[in-house]
């Protein structure tokens, strides 16, 4: 398990997993009315609540990104994109086995839904999910060294 | 000692999270175009306060200007622009009746399938491609003030509401979107072209 604490594998992965929030998380920020569209298609959630998330979620997104390449509170955001992916996967999962026809609302608002997306979209979320949880348990960003915290990276 | 740690990660995963998500609601509220709570009511499923008695659109009758307050219920929005109208079949026929300019947002081999009778295919692909002088271009030869309804296939498909809003952009002010589609119209009976 050493490799998966090297720092340099660590850092790739923040800056690769926090690119890949950011650039999620624009479109969604720019246009808000899009992406409240694509979780209301979900039919999961009540429309305030859909739209409660279409508010937050980009931002929330965003900042973690940020947060994980910046390296500055890169646990927290590695759980937050942690729960985020495990709830995106939860919703995929449930639209796929009701035979939606919808959009991710993943990366990009404008491509209507196959079902062959939706798989894809799932393999990308546990690939990320992967990721993220290697940041969160691997990476050693304090080491107790004669009882002095040390930063690695 | 991993413990406390744990701890401290786990709050300050909320506080962030509580943090950005005000930043998320405060945006959008100070946003005119912003989400809100409750969702815009926005479906009309009756010609209630459209006079379209005896009244005939002419989607080419690029000198007329008085058809939208013929109808009387249109307005500006924040942007400038008149809001595209969400609609049900009930409305779409009524429209589709006096002879509105039905505009087909799906990809041409859909459209080719079979569409609305009399519908202009605009597929969205190709029409978000295109620069805004050629979408001037292509809707120089329609009545701006004309009855215009978008659709696509229907159910979850978002295209017309695109497309609509790109034409209210384009100066068009009777744009209203046939949600049901054409899955809808076909299902209902209605004048299909195939």
């Amino acid at each position: 398990m050493n490799f998966l604490s090297n720092k340099y594998f660590q850092f790739i992965l923040r800056i690769v997993l926090g690119g890949l929030f950011i650039y999620a998380a624009l479109p969604k920020i720019f246009d808000p009315q899009a992406f409240a569209k694509a979780v209301g298609n979900y039919e999961m959630l009540p429309v305030w609540l859909a739209h409660l998330a279409a508010m937050v979620i980009p931002y929330i997104e965003f900042f973690a990104g940020t947060f994980l390449i910046i390296g500055k509170f890169k646990k927290e955001a590695a759980l937050i994109i942690s729960a985020m992916l495990v709830a995106f996967l939860i919703a995929l999962v449930s639209a796929l086995s009701r035979g939606l026809n919808i959009a991710c609302g993943c990366f990009s608002l404008d491509n209507a839904g196959s079902t062959s997306d939706i798989v894809l979209r799932i393999i990308e979320d546990v690939l990320m999910l992967s990721g993220a949880l290697i940041i969160l348990i691997f990476d050693r960003n304090i080491k107790l060294r004669n009882n002095k915290e040390i930063q690695t990276i | 000692m991993a413990n406390s740690k744990t701890k401290k990660i786990l709050i300050s995963s909320i506080v962030i999270i509580l943090a950005v998500s005000v930043i998320g609601i405060l945006i959008n509220l100070m946003n005119p175009d912003g989400l809100r709570f409750k969702e815009k009511p926005v479906v009309t499923d009756s010609g209630t306060g459209y006079n379209l008695a005896g009244f005939r659109n002419d989607p080419y009758d690029t000198s007329d200007t008085k058809m939208p307050t013929a109808l009387g219920y249109k307005e500006k929005n924040r942007q400038g622009i008149y809001e595209p109208v969400k609609i049900t079949y009930k409305l779409a026929k009524q429209f589709y009746d006096i002879n509105a300019l039905f505009i087909d947002g799906r990809e041409e081999a859909d459209y080719k399938a079979g569409h609305i009778k009399g519908a202009i295919n605009f597929p969205y692909t190709e029409f978000f491609k295109m620069t805004q002088d050629k979408k001037i271009e292509l809707t120089r030869r329609f009545n701006k003030n004309g009855i215009i309804v978008a659709y696509c296939s229907g159910g979850k498909c978002e295209v017309s509401i695109d497309i609509a809003y790109e034409l209210a952009r384009l100066g068009f002010t009777s744009v209203n979107i046939y949600l049901g589609g054409y899955s809808e119209w076909e299902k209902n009976g209605y004048p299909v072209e195939k």
